[in-house]
C-alpha cells in the first residue's frame, strides 16, 4: 500500500514538475513577446516621428509657388524684369492662397505664368518659322 | 500752328497703364497697376503683358522706374515702382484730347 502511495506521489511530483516547466516556458515566451512588442512600439513611435517631421518639411516646401512654373519665368523672361515679375506673381499667389486655398493658388500661379510667357513663346516660334522659311526658299 | 514734335500714338493698354499709375499718386508697382485696371475697367491683364508694355513706355521715356522695398510675401524680391514723366503726361493728355474731340466732348475736362 505504501509503495503504491509512493508511486502516486512520484507521478504527481513528475507531473507537477512538467507543469512547472511548462509554466516557466510560457512565462519566458510571454517575456519575449512583451520585449518584442515593446521594441516594435518604440520602432513605430520612431517611424511616426520621422513621418511627421517629413510631412512638416514637405508642407513647408509645398506652401511656395510651383517650382517648374517659376523656372519657366527664369527661362523666358528677360533679366531686367524677372525679379519684379516673380515678386508680383508670388504676391498674387499668397493673396489667392489666403482667399481660396493652396491648390487654387498653385493653379492660379501656373495660369498666370502661362499667360505671361505665351507672347514670348509665340515670338520665338514665329522667329523660328521665319528663319526656316528663309532657309527653305 | 502745328507742333513740330513727332506725335506718338498710345495704345489702349499703354493709356490704361499710364492712367493707373497717375491714379495712385503717380507711384505704383506692378500689382497695384494690375489691380487698378481690374477694378476700374474689369480687364485682367497678364503680368508679362504689363511689364512688356511698361518697358516699352520706359523706352519712350513716358515712365521712369525705381527699385522699391522687398517683402517676405514677395519672396524677398524688390518691388519696381513706376512714375509717369512730364513727357508721358503730355502724350496721354494729347491722346485723351483727341478722343474727346472725336466724341465732341469738352477737351478742357482732361
Amino acid at each position: 500500500m505504501n509503495k503504491k502511495i509512493d508511486n502516486v506521489n512520484d507521478c504527481l511530483l513528475t507531473s507537477m514538475l512538467v507543469v512547472k516547466s511548462k509554466i516557466d516556458e510560457l512565462e519566458r515566451l510571454r517575456n519575449v513577446r512583451e520585449t518584442s512588442i515593446k521594441a516594435n512600439l518604440v520602432s513605430i513611435r520612431f517611424k511616426l516621428k520621422a513621418i511627421r517631421h517629413r510631412s512638416i518639411e514637405h508642407s513647408a516646401a509645398s506652401e511656395t509657388p510651383p517650382q517648374f512654373a517659376k523656372y519657366l519665368i527664369y527661362l523666358l523672361i528677360p533679366r531686367n524684369n524677372r525679379e519684379a515679375i516673380l515678386g508680383d506673381l508670388e504676391e498674387d499667389f499668397h493673396e489667392v492662397k489666403r482667399e481660396f486655398g493652396l491648390r487654387k493658388a498653385k493653379f492660379h500661379y501656373r495660369v498666370q505664368v502661362l499667360r505671361s510667357i505665351w507672347p514670348m513663346i509665340k515670338g520665338i516660334v514665329g522667329n523660328i518659322l521665319i528663319i526656316t522659311k528663309k532657309l527653305i526658299m | 500752328m502745328k507742333s513740330k514734335e513727332k506725335h506718338v500714338a498710345l495704345g489702349d493698354l499703354e493709356k490704361y497703364i499710364l492712367m493707373a499709375i497717375i491714379n495712385n499718386h503717380n507711384n505704383s508697382y506692378g500689382v497695384e497697376i494690375k489691380r487698378e485696371i481690374m477694378e476700374k475697367i474689369n480687364k485682367d491683364i497678364s503680368v508679362g503683358a504689363l511689364y512688356t508694355t511698361l518697358e516699352r513706355l520706359e523706352t519712350k521715356s513716358f515712365v521712369e522706374s525705381r527699385a522699391g522695398e522687398a517683402t517676405e510675401e514677395r519672396g524677398g524680391r524688390a518691388k519696381k515702382y513706376y512714375r509717369v514723366t512730364a513727357k508721358g503726361q503730355n502724350t496721354l493728355n494729347q491722346s485723351l484730347n483727341e478722343i474727346a474731340l472725336m466724341y465732341n466732348l469738352n477737351p478742357i475736362a482732361f
